[in-house]
């Protein structure tokens, strides 16, 4: 069985240690929920994990099935296994996707898969996702709309069947039908041989993924963990128990990111009220 | 695959060729300069309300090329230039928009490599009301190379409902490379439309994490890249007989 280990892990950002040792193992078959509030280290995380240059590693260490991968290229975690969905994918101009998407599938291959292969699996993506095709033949991301970005980001998971997937906030952005497509998507993939890594402030894309673990982020450390009932405590109660029940302050970011916590959280309530009518 | 092939209908110009300076032109045109060794002059003639489209290659060494294009009435030229070209370039085209209504659109991606040193100048003078223009040129620069876009953009006094832009823009690729790009608008009434623009820059960090989060190499999420620079300049290419060789030939160029 393939894992991923993380151990005590501590990240700066521009000279600002944001991560604070941050221990966390997820094996293949799991699909762990990560919550917290806005702006406490949670999309920091999956940049370490993936090896963004600009998330510097300063103490601990990440495993994939027991080989040290904390200094590893970002291209070479990817071919081993690893792949982030981000919450704001990049738009990178000129690059046109359905090349992109080739040049990608090419790298884990020994031999270039055929044009006439690379695009019956390309349609079958789409049609999975219910994503226009055209769309492949557009600059990667360029001009796509929120939702078409956060689809490209599974399209690709689908392409290139990482082992470990982390999905940071895929779920940002969609609208009812696209999170079904997404978490379909998802569901899909669910089996003995990946692993989930799944960031959400909302328990609607959780509900139709069914975590076998969840945790929550705070002040750059996992304060918690659990099973997916830890969803619904934070849906129904925001992150307030957190101090009342476990004696752990949040953090307060005094920029105007912390506005959007508590409407975020508001706005799921009412969110779970629907879905469950 | 050799640039001759391409070129076969084309108007090619290589050091053989009796050169015909003086064309006047109304057909569209795809010219390569291939392997000029010494200067070459050529002065293009825009008849009226001819609307042209001209598409270079430059694939030599040491390519030192000067064109004028004059404009007449209501005429329009589009060039789509990819520079290709080794060693010591200069190029320097000047489009003279001769008479009102008279439209000239430039495009050009060069990629300088190796010790290569680069110089593009594209000037326009608007020497009537109610001409129009727009400059781009990208360079991209690896290795050691050097790459200097320049251009002006001239609007006298008396001439009014002009419009220009003049855009350039460098990426360097490695540490060795520079780049000057310095486009530059002389303006000399208030009646008239302009901009301009200019940068230098490195690949994007965000785009490059972007491309190897996926497994891509450097080395082919830079090639991509780059392409995106020519694809922007191929495009304009694709309804040619001979898109699949100038797409083929730039594949193997980047
Ligand atoms: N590239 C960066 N440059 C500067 N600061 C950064 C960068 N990335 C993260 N940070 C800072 O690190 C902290 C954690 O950010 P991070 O994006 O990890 O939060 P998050 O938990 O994902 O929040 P959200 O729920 O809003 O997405 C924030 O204060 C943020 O401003
Ligand atoms: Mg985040």
């Amino acid at each position: 069985m393939q894992s991923l280990v993380i151990k005590n892990l501590h990240v700066e950002v521009e000279g600002k240690e944001i991560l604070k040792g941050i221990n966390l193992t997820i094996n293949q078959g799991e699909t762990l929920a990560i919550l917290g509030p806005n702006g406490h280290g949670k999309s920091t995380l999956f940049n370490a994990i993936m090896g963004h240059p600009k998330y510097h590693i300063t103490r601990g260490s990440i495993h994939l099935n027991g080989e040290d991968i904390t200094n590893l290229s970002t291209n070479e975690r990817s071919i081993k296994g690893l792949f982030l969905a981000m919450q704001n994918p990049s738009e990178v101009p000129g690059v046109v996707n359905a090349e992109f998407l080739r040049s990608a599938i090419n790298a884990r291959n020994d031999k270039p898969i055929s044009l006439y292969n690379f695009y019956k699996v390309l349609d079958n993506a789409c049609k999975i996702l219910n994503m226009p095709f055209d769309l492949a033949n557009r600059n990667l991301n360029e001009g796509f709309s929120g939702g078409e970005k956060k689809r490209n980001e599974i399209l690709q998971m689908i392409l290139l069947n990482p082992t470990f997937c982390m999905l940071d906030e895929i779920d940002s952005g969609l609208d009812v039908d696209a999170i079904n497509d997404v978490s379909n998507a998802i569901n899909q993939l669910q089996d003995n041989n990946h692993a989930f890594l799944v960031i959400s402030h909302y328990a609607r894309l959780f509900n139709l993924i069914n975590p076998t673990h969840a945790c929550i982020m705070v002040n750059g450390q996992i304060v918690l963990h659990g099973d997916a009932s830890l969803i619904n405590k934070v849906d129904k109660e925001g992150y307030e128990f957190l101090k009342t029940e476990h004696g752990i302050d949040i953090e307060k970011h005094d920029d105007k990111k912390m506005n959007s916590v508590s409407i975020g959280v508001c706005a799921t309530k009412e969110l779970a009220k629907n879905v469950h009518k | 695959m050799s640039i001759n092939k391409i070129i076969s209908n084309y108007i090619v110009y290589t050091d053989d060729d009796e050169f015909k300076n003086n064309l006047e032109l109304d057909e569209n045109k795809i010219i390569v300069f291939k392997n000029i060794q010494h200067s070459l002059t050529v002065d293009f003639e825009i008849l009226e309300n001819k609307a042209l489209t001209l598409k270079i290659i430059t694939d030599g060494i040491n390519q030192n090329i000067k064109m004028s294009l004059n404009l007449n009435k209501n005429s329009s030229v589009s060039v789509y230039f990819l520079d290709f070209s080794k060693k010591d370039s200069n190029i320097k085209i000047d489009a003279y928009l001769l008479k009102s209504g008279a439209n000239f659109n430039y495009k050009c991606a060069t990629l300088g490599s190796n010790v290569d040193n680069k110089n593009i100048e594209i000037n326009v003078h608007h020497l009537a009301n109610s001409t129009t223009a727009n400059v781009e040129n990208y360079g991209i620069c690896k290795d050691q190379s050097h790459i200097q876009l320049l251009g002006c953009s001239k609007i006298s006094e008396n001439m009014i409902k002009c419009s220009t832009q003049q855009r350039a823009k460098i990426l360097i690729l490695d540490q060795g490379a520079s780049g000057i790009a310095k486009p530059i608008l002389k303006i000399e009434n208030d009646d008239v439309i302009a901009n301009h623009g200019a940068s230098i820059g490195q690949l994007n960090e965000e785009h490059l994490f972007y491309l190897l989060s996926r497994g891509l190499s450097i080395k082919e999420a830079k090639r991509l890249i780059i392409l995106g620079y020519f694809n922007n300049i191929v495009s304009n290419f694709k309804n040619d007989e001979f898109y699949d060789d100038i797409n083929n030939l730039v594949l193997e160029k980047v």
